[in-house]
């Protein structure tokens, strides 16, 4: 095989675009092959050496550019490529079965509609509560990283707002504001960048990113008002609202994650729906 | 052809090169050229992130050979990537004879 040097400088400057991948022998080894096809194309058809390099890699594009594409695509077999898109609908499916759980168990919290609740029933609906934080984080992250094709900083934010949210479902369960606020800020986040793509538009922006806000927002809003403004609202009423009002909120939840996990199993994201366009 | 306008529509022209065959990266980008009668000149590195993209979304398979001492990376459609390719033209001809019969010219005087 013959040595062309132009190509061989070409190539090392790839090398530090995609430099630290486990593939970064293989895209080398590809894109040589390429150019040397194209060189001993150009060469037959009456170039010289030198000039058959300069034109094949001008055919070729930047390389600064090109190895930022290249990049932007993860390895084949990248674990955090398998764990966020094969198995990311699972997530989804699962949250939503956990809200669905959580919405069920919500009733038999109330003391008014069942006396005696019983410390196991509380901690075993935290507990509950928490994977269903949980797995929905997940599912934002494989919308994200979807997205993104990367774990960028938007996803980085996503994953921080669900570890806070968990560790608050855990730590206060009782202080709505807390962590229905984390998880609806993460959400918001991510249906907002989803919502332009095939991936969120629709059923998913609709249900995550408008339905469910607001209903969480009015439902966290009445629950600090009548729990503050005493004497207008019985303990009877507080229980019978609260056991109705979160029940929807969980409810919603699942149902946008149901949209999300078909949307994760069927939609395939173009590079045109990212952020930055390929230049064809 | 202003290679903006491809965008968006090279996962659509990849799959539909690699229905008739296994190809390399190289052979792939011919083949849009030839197909297209020279019309899409492609920056040909931008072809192999696409590729790749396909792969990683189970639409195409790839393996190694070896030619003239190199290593050739050629790709194969995968099930999913045929009915991918069945979807996305569907699509494309919806597009296309909705865009022309938008673009047509109607005849002068415009008679109701």
């Amino acid at each position: 095989m013959a040595e062309y040097t132009l190509i061989r400088d070409y190539l090392l400057a790839i090398d530090l675009g995609v430099q630290g991948r486990a593939d970064a022998a293989d895209l080398r080894d590809e894109l040589s092959d390429h150019l040397h096809s194209a060189v001993d194309r150009l060469c037959a058809g009456g170039l010289d050496s030198v000039e058959a390099q300069r034109t094949a890699l001008r055919n070729f594009g930047e390389p600064a550019l090109v190895a930022q594409l290249l990049a932007a695509v993860p390895p084949k077999g990248s674990p955090m490529y398998t764990f966020f898109n094969r198995g990311a609908s699972y997530f989804a499916f699962a949250a939503a079965a956990l809200w669905v759980l959580a919405a069920a168990g919500f009733p038999f919290l109330q003391e008014a509609l069942f006396p005696g609740v019983t410390e196991t029933a509380y901690v075993t609906m935290v507990v509950m509560l928490a994977f269903a934080g949980l797995l929905a984080g997940l599912t934002l992250l494989a919308v994200n990283v979807r997205l993104a094709g990367s774990f960028d900083s938007v996803t980085t934010i996503v994953a921080a707002l669900m570890v806070l949210a968990v560790a608050s479902t855990v730590l206060a369960p009782w202080f709505l504001p807390a962590w229905l606020g984390l998880i609806l800020a993460a959400t918001s986040i991510t249906l907002n960048r989803a919502k332009p793509t095939p991936l969120g538009n629709g059923s998913p922006s609709i249900l995550l990113g408008t339905v469910w806000p607001i209903l969480t927002i009015v439902v966290v809003v009445a629950a600090f008002v009548i729990s503050t403004v005493s004497g207008v609202f019985t303990p009877e009423l507080q229980d019978l609202i609260q056991a109705i009002a979160l029940p929807a909120v969980c409810l919603v939840y699942a149902a946008g994650m149901v949209t999300l996990g078909l949307r994760l199993r069927t939609v395939s994201v173009s590079q045109s729906d990212r952020g930055p366009l390929i230049q064809a | 052809m202003n290679r903006e306008a491809l965008k968006g529509h090279l996962d659509l022209l990849v799959l539909s090169v690699l229905a008739d065959g296994p190809l390399h990266g190289y052979a792939v980008i011919e083949q849009l050229r030839i197909r297209s009668l020279d019309v899409f000149d492609l920056a040909e590195g931008t072809v192999y992130p696409v590729l790749h993209r396909l792969e990683l979304a189970g639409h195409l398979t790839s393996e190694w050979s070896e030619v003239a001492g190199r290593r050739r990376r050629s790709y194969v459609l995968t099930r999913s990537g045929s009915a991918q390719l069945d979807q996305q033209r569907a699509t494309w001809q919806v597009f296309a004879s909705s865009m022309n019969a938008v673009l047509v010219r109607k005849p002068w005087p415009n008679t109701p």
